[in-house]
């Protein structure tokens, strides 16, 4: 299989039209080593399917430059512009975006046939494909005939029998309900580090986002947030958007004044005190984050907890999420287990230090 | 209950008298092409007769067999053209944000708007000097332009409903836009191909004035003129064979209604709902 790495200078894109004009893509700088799973997560509207498309040829982008390998693909600045077919992509699309008249060998076989294989190799390499995705006995059926998640496997068929250099995939999942999801999703990854095909997943799901990618990069507004593997992310968000994009719930974001006492540093929310690690300068406002899964409530009045008032009990069965005020900010709180806990309850928490993640006014990580 | 009665009543009546005010004139067409008398529904005097068909099948100086000859190439030709052409142009409006995109298909709108006999002054004179006067060409192209503006609409609503997704997916799969036109677009708007490739036939087909101008003798005349032209020897009007004649040319148009109406309904209200 000839996969190759990926690497994205400057690239740029904007959409104009007669009231204004948007920046889709904002000078995007990426690196995907070969056989990668790379996933690009963002809300939507953040320029994520943008992006796809121009790697896949589908879209020109207006500045920058793309190589596949050592190949360059796209180089705005030297009028280069290759063609899908001269990129050898393939791409999976969130509506499948199969062919409706042809039975769903065709719908394999036609980038093979478009490519003008012997009609032997063709049936060879559709056969092989069809098993490995579990449809060989749905050959002969039409799209239409079949379910969301067969569809789904056709189509990911259909991308991966001519062995693409890269593996594109726009939201593959997302038109799937939740169980046949997480089914597909452990199947992508299996295949994925089977076939060892450098793959660009995009998706706003942070939950396929952190179980699928080798590392992820995330967008907003057509900009990188920050780049690395899931576990980097989750432990070290680079900002505020990042720490509240991933994650369910998403992080307790507070505004803060840091203080000193003692000679250590504080931070003060309303009239809670919470000890920190960093130093920080003093009286400066600044956002302090914390995972509701890394709050702790204790029975005993330990140093550093207190209390805080339940407003909302949220039980999940395996675990409950408290929701509690501190100050003007609203705090949620994730527990291990489901505790029977009633609204107006007072529970007593402690926050340690070293969760804290501390971000400064315009919400960039301070550490 | 009642009021529903009076309903069905008048919808039933209604229907009636409609049917009967449109279907008269050719039920009076068919009699006359049967009768041996023109005159039979006015004196009552005739009698069931083949002759007014054999005749005009078999009188070599009628030429009514030419003339359905040359309708039906001319017919069968221009609205192929147009289908196909629309078919390009269509498919690049549809898929392809160019300037001008929208400007240009209301020009097409307004210029199939213009009364056809402020053209054929010009059209006439455009012909004389390419020489073509009484060929087929000279039908088949103002046929073909004529019909360009009903095929490009029309197909132009049924590839829109169309998802472009399916023109992305074959452009990543390697597929050139022609391929995907042949192999996905037209397959799947074949309905679509259908039903406009019969409306321009039949628009074709029942064309009178660019033929009456355009044409001499029966080396290219229509159907349509040939008839109003048909005279007798010495200068009466053989309503026999004009009735028998007509009845035989409606028939290849009521055939394809009949067995393609749900293609042609569907073409003429195609993207109205959608």
């Amino acid at each position: 299989m000839r996969t190759c790495s990926l690497k994205i200078r400057n690239l740029t894109k904007r959409f104009r039209s007669i009231y204004r004009e948007v920046t889709a893509l904002k000078d995007i700088n990426l690196e995907v080593e070969e056989g990668e799973f790379f996933v690009i997560l963002g809300p939507s509207g953040c320029g994520k399917s943008t992006f796809l498309n121009i790697l896949a040829g589908l879209e020109s982008p207006d500045k920058g430059k793309v190589w596949f390998g050592n190949r360059l693909v796209v180089s705005v600045e030297d009028g280069l512009f290759l063609s899908p077919r001269e990129r050898n992509v393939a791409m999976v699309f969130q509506s499948y975006a199969l062919y409706p008249h042809m039975n769903v060998f065709e719908n394999i076989a036609f980038p093979l046939r478009v490519a003008g294989l012997p009609g032997e190799e063709i049936e060879v390499r559709v056969n092989r494909v069809a098993g490995m995705l579990d449809i060989a006995e749905l050959l002969h059926s039409r799209p239409r005939e079949l379910s969301g998640g067969q569809r789904q496997r056709v189509a990911i068929a259909r991308a991966l029998v001519r062995n693409p250099s890269v593996f594109l995939l726009d939201e593959p999942l997302s038109n799937l309900d939740a169980q046949l999801r997480q089914k597909m999703r452990a199947e992508l990854k299996a295949l994925q580090h089977k076939l060892r095909v450098t793959t660009l997943y995009v998706t706003h799901d942070q939950v396929e986002a952190m179980t699928l990618g080798d590392r992820i990069a995330i967008l907003k507004d057509g900009e990188v947030q920050q780049v690395g593997n899931p576990l980097e992310i989750y432990h070290n968000p680079s900002n505020i958007f990042v720490a509240g994009f991933i994650g369910t719930p998403p992080m307790n974001l507070l505004k803060a004044r840091a203080i000193m006492e003692h000679g250590s540093c504080f931070l003060k929310i309303g009239d809670i005190k919470i000890k920190i690690k960093a130093e920080v300068v003093k009286g400066k406002e600044i956002i302090m984050g914390i995972r509701p899964e890394d709050i702790e409530v204790v029975k005993e009045p330990v140093t550093g907890s207190f209390e805080v008032r339940i407003t909302l009990v949220e039980h999940l069965g395996t675990e409950s999420i408290l929701h509690t005020d501190i100050g003007k900010n609203r705090l949620l709180i994730k527990l291990k287990e489901d505790v029977d806990y009633r609204e107006g309850d007072r529970v007593r928490i402690l926050i340690r230090p070293e969760k804290i993640h501390l971000f400064d006014e315009n919400g960039k990580s301070l550490r | 209950m009642r009021e529903e009665a009076i309903k069905k009543f008048l919808l039933v009546t209604g229907v009636i008298w409609l049917l009967i005010f449109s279907l008269i004139p050719f039920l009076w067409m068919v009699i006359i092409s049967f009768s041996s008398s023109p005159d039979f529904l006015v004196r009552g005097e005739g009698s069931f007769t083949l002759k007014n068909y054999i005749d005009i099948i078999t009188i070599k100086t009628l030429h009514f067999p030419d003339y359905l000859k040359n309708s039906g190439i001319i017919a069968g030709l221009s609205a192929l053209f147009a289908t196909i052409i629309g078919a390009f142009a269509g498919y690049a409006v549809s898929r392809f944000r160019f300037r001008g995109r929208l400007p240009l298909i209301m020009c097409v709108l307004g210029l199939s708007m213009f009364p056809q006999i402020s053209m054929v002054g010009y059209l006439y004179r455009m012909m004389s000097m390419l020489g073509w006067i009484n060929t087929y060409p000279a039908l088949i192209l103002p046929y073909t332009a004529w019909g360009l503006p009903l095929a490009l609409w029309m197909l132009l609503s049924y590839f829109s409903q169309i998802p472009q997704e399916i023109d992305r997916a074959a452009l990543v799969d390697g597929a050139s836009r022609l391929q995907i036109l042949r192999k996905i677009i037209l397959p799947l708007a074949l309905p679509g191909l259908v039903s406009t490739y019969l409306l321009l036939f039949i628009f074709s087909f029942n064309e009178f004035l660019f033929a009456l101008m355009l044409t001499t003798d029966h080396h290219a005349r229509t159907v349509p003129v040939g008839i109003a032209l048909f005279q007798g020897l010495h200068g009466e009007l053989p309503w026999g064979y004009i009735m028998a004649a007509s009845t035989i040319s409606s028939l290849p148009v009521v055939l394809i209604v009949l067995f393609f109406q749900r293609y042609i309904i569907q073409g003429l209200t195609g993207g109205a709902v959608k």
